[in-house]
């Protein structure tokens, strides 16, 4: 059985532990806790006849007061950037984050995840930001942590990324 | 050109390479080039093969020393191999691997049959000593469990867990536990171990120094870091610095021995379980000494030998109180009256049950007699008549009350003897009772004398010795009236004895003369008197019917000449009685 770490990283209140949460356990709460530091948790699941055991890195959100731990990356063979749909400037943060990131350990599979699809008519994100995605050659998707939409989606197409 | 050879193996190049050169210019540069030797040999297979073998050995151990991709290249090949000889002939493959599997199993079923023995031996320990009563009663106090305080007291240290977790990535490469320790999910364990270490390297700018140790509650995680790898063990208790330096060798064997695997890893930590042994010498436990020498199986033999003492001595005295009861059964049964017919134990007492004629001594006086505790035994009694001379005589006495004067005998045959005296109406109440009595043939009353018998007999004596004196003719002599009062009561009394004893009594007055004159003078004269006290007694209140004067006979009327005091004391009337049975009535 393989094993790999995957770090979670964005901007604070972005989703990344909800995100978590829905694709290792299947539920999600409203309810807002802030990560202090950073969460472990484990999925195992087959993919493409190849046992897989991912320890997903859920790390606290960064802000202009907390900037992310980059020695919690090492030894990461992926890590997710979590953007908030409704709220732009958390794509910035991504941006800031994944610069540092590479600088630290190098360049690793690594995927955006679009959250919060489902607060459609709070969407701030538009077509020139997933333009620049794609000039950036970054790979993202679209989903909901709470309805679940795209979440085992963005996971899996990132465990691809990484065999 | 002889030595060319004309195989396809080397014409096909020929073909390719040369294609303005004819064949025999072809040959002829080859020979020139390396030699018809060297071309013989790098074409024929046969002589390839042999060269190939002698540096086959040396060239496949200088590739393992550089990098393992012979070993990985062959691992197929030896996989399909040994499948391949399981399906021909699994014979070989049994034969060639007895020799290992044997001790190897044997060693195995050994090391589990002693840490079985060992187990059961500490857990007997710990379930049989005084000190686990007194855990007992700790984890009871305290709220803790047993296993708990159990473990707090006998428990110097104990290796919980073990990891080897892969430095760069966090991600758990091995993980030993030791047995009956629950562990969290080990990658989860790993994982957040990781992050701490890099939490604490970041906040404290400790880029070379690591986290030695944690403490959490009762368990501390001991560190120990490598290049590649980092050993953490989680300890409960104290554990000796020995364990680090242990540690610290797992990890450096690791380090030699996986070298390779550690820089490559890429997440399989399968191939790591080479490193289990090393680990296992981390595993480690040490417990208090036993404070005593004793082994639990000298305590089972203590406990028992207490048993069989106790259950000896109980025995015993069962014995020896079921031997009591016994003999006080057969006391019972001697007793007259009394016969036990059951014997038999009910919890703690013993139950005596049989008959008894309520005339027959108390139980209770012969239980009393013996050793037994009165209360340890119950009776339960029927009651019956008793035939036993004893108890029949004990019953005639209940019955008739006899006087003390009267004394009862029983013989064999059941005859009833009465001797004494008594007064008639208790004997004829006698008579009455006794044939009514079971197993009373005969009432016996011969030497029993009615006291009214002999009053009358006495009476009579003391009547018949009276004499009423006269003068010389029919005149009572002087002072003779108190003699007649006394006769008058002594028939009064004779009147009422007669009547007791129902007989029928005559007083006979005989009047007496002297032998002075006449005969037929005196013969008047002695009616006379007889007459004169009859009328004395009859004006006494005396029954007419009881008195019969008469003249006494004598043979000697006209006697000689006598003494003069002989011939006064003559002048008298004297009584006499006459006892006659009343007439049976018709």
């Amino acid at each position: 059985m393989l094993q790999k770490k995957i770090c979670m990283i964005g901007a604070f209140a972005t989703g990344k532990t909800s995100l978590v949460s829905q694709f290792v356990h299947g539920i999600y709460s409203d309810k807002y806790q802030t990560t202090v530091g950073v969460k472990i948790d484990k999925k195992s699941l087959i993919l493409d006849d190849q046992d897989l055991k991912i320890i997903l890195w859920d790390i606290h959100g960064e802000d202009e007061f907390q900037k992310i731990r980059m020695s919690y990356l090492r030894g990461s063979s992926g890590y997710i950037l979590v953007v908030d749909g409704t709220r732009r400037d958390t794509l910035g943060t991504s941006f800031q984050l994944q610069k540092r990131v590479e600088e630290t350990i190098g360049k690793v599979p690594f995927i955006t995840i679009l959250n919060k699809y489902d607060l459609s008519h709070d969407w701030e994100l538009g077509n020139e930001d997933l333009e620049e995605l794609s000039a950036r050659e970054w790979q993202y998707c679209l989903s909901s942590a709470k309805t679940g939409l795209g979440v085992e989606e963005c996971f899996l197409k990132l465990a691809r990324m990484m065999l | 050109m002889s030595n060319i050879p004309n195989d396809s193996e080397h014409t096909a190049p020929s073909s390719n390479s040369a294609e303005d050169l004819n064949g025999s210019e072809l040959a002829t540069l080859r020979n020139l080039l390396i030699g018809a030797e060297m071309a013989d040999r790098c074409y024929n297979s046969k002589l390839r093969s042999e060269d190939i073998s002698r540096v086959l050995p040396e060239a496949v151990h200088l590739s393992l020393q550089e990098n393992p991709a012979l070993s990985q290249a062959v691992i197929p090949t030896v996989e399909q191999a040994i499948k391949t000889s399981v399906v021909t002939d699994q014979n070989t493959l049994s034969e060639a691997l007895f020799p290992i599997m044997g001790p190897a199993i044997r060693k195995a079923i050994t090391a589990a049959i002693q840490n079985l023995t060992d187990s059961l031996n500490q857990s007997l320990e710990h379930s049989l000593s005084l000190n686990s009563l007194t855990w007992r009663f700790e984890a009871w106090r305290t709220g803790k469990s047993f296993a708990e305080v159990l473990l707090l007291r006998t428990l110097i240290f104990q290796v919980e867990q073990v990891f080897l977790i892969h430095k760069s990535t966090g991600l758990v490469l091995e993980h030993l536990v030791s047995a009956a320790t629950i562990a969290q999910d080990p990658d989860l364990v790993a994982a957040m171990f990781t992050a701490i270490q890099d939490f604490v390297k970041d906040s404290f700018s400790a880029r070379d120094n690591t986290l030695g140790s944690l403490q959490v509650g009762e368990l501390t995680i001991w560190v120990n870091e490598g290049p590649q790898a980092l050993i953490a063990c989680v300890i409960r208790g104290n554990a000796p610095p020995k364990l680090r330096l242990t540690m610290v060798n797992a990890l450096e064997r690791i380090h030699v021995v996986q070298a390779i695997e550690l820089k490559n890893f890429h997440g399989d930590s399968s191939i790591f379980a080479a490193s289990q042994p090393y680990l296992e010498d981390c595993l480690q436990a040490q417990y208090q000494p036993k404070q005593s020498s004793q082994k639990p199986l000298v305590w089972i033999g203590g406990a028992l030998g207490l048993l069989l003492l106790g259950w000896g001595t109980w025995t015993g005295m069962s014995i020896y109180q079921q031997h009591q009861v016994q003999a006080l059964a057969e006391r019972l049964n001697q007793e007259p009256g009394i016969v036990v017919v059951q014997t038999q134990r009910q919890g703690s007492q013993y139950v005596i049950s049989g008959l008894r004629d309520p005339l027959a001594k108390q139980p209770m006086e012969l239980i009393q007699q013996s050793d037994l505790d009165p209360k340890q035994i119950k009776t339960l009694w029927e009651p019956y008549l008793s035939f036993d001379s004893q108890l029949i005589l004990a019953r005639v006495n209940n019955l008739l009350q006899p006087p003390p004067t009267v004394s009862l005998h029983m013989d064999e045959q059941g005859t009833l003897l009465a001797s004494g005296t008594a007064s008639q109406s208790w004997i004829a109440d006698a008579q009455r009772l006794v044939p009514q009595l079971p197993n009373v043939t005969h009432f016996d009353i011969q030497q029993l004398q009615p006291i009214e018998k002999q009053a009358l007999r006495a009476l009579q004596q003391k009547i018949e010795a009276q004499s009423i004196l006269f003068t010389e003719d029919v005149q009572l002599a002087a002072n003779q009236g108190q003699v007649l009062q006394a006769v008058a009561k002594d028939l009064r009394s004779l009147t009422q004895l007669s009547q007791a004893l129902q007989q029928r009594v005559t007083v006979l007055v005989e009047g007496r003369t002297d032998f002075v004159g006449q005969d037929i003078v005196n013969l008047s004269v002695q009616q006379a008197r007889a007459n004169t006290v009859t009328e004395k007694l009859l004006q006494q209140g005396i029954d007419k019917a009881l008195l019969k004067p008469i003249a006494a006979k004598t043979s000697n009327l006209s006697s000689p000449a006598q003494p003069s005091s002989v011939v006064k004391s003559n002048r008298k009337v004297t009584f006499k009685l006459t006892f006659t049975q009343p007439t049976a009535p018709q």
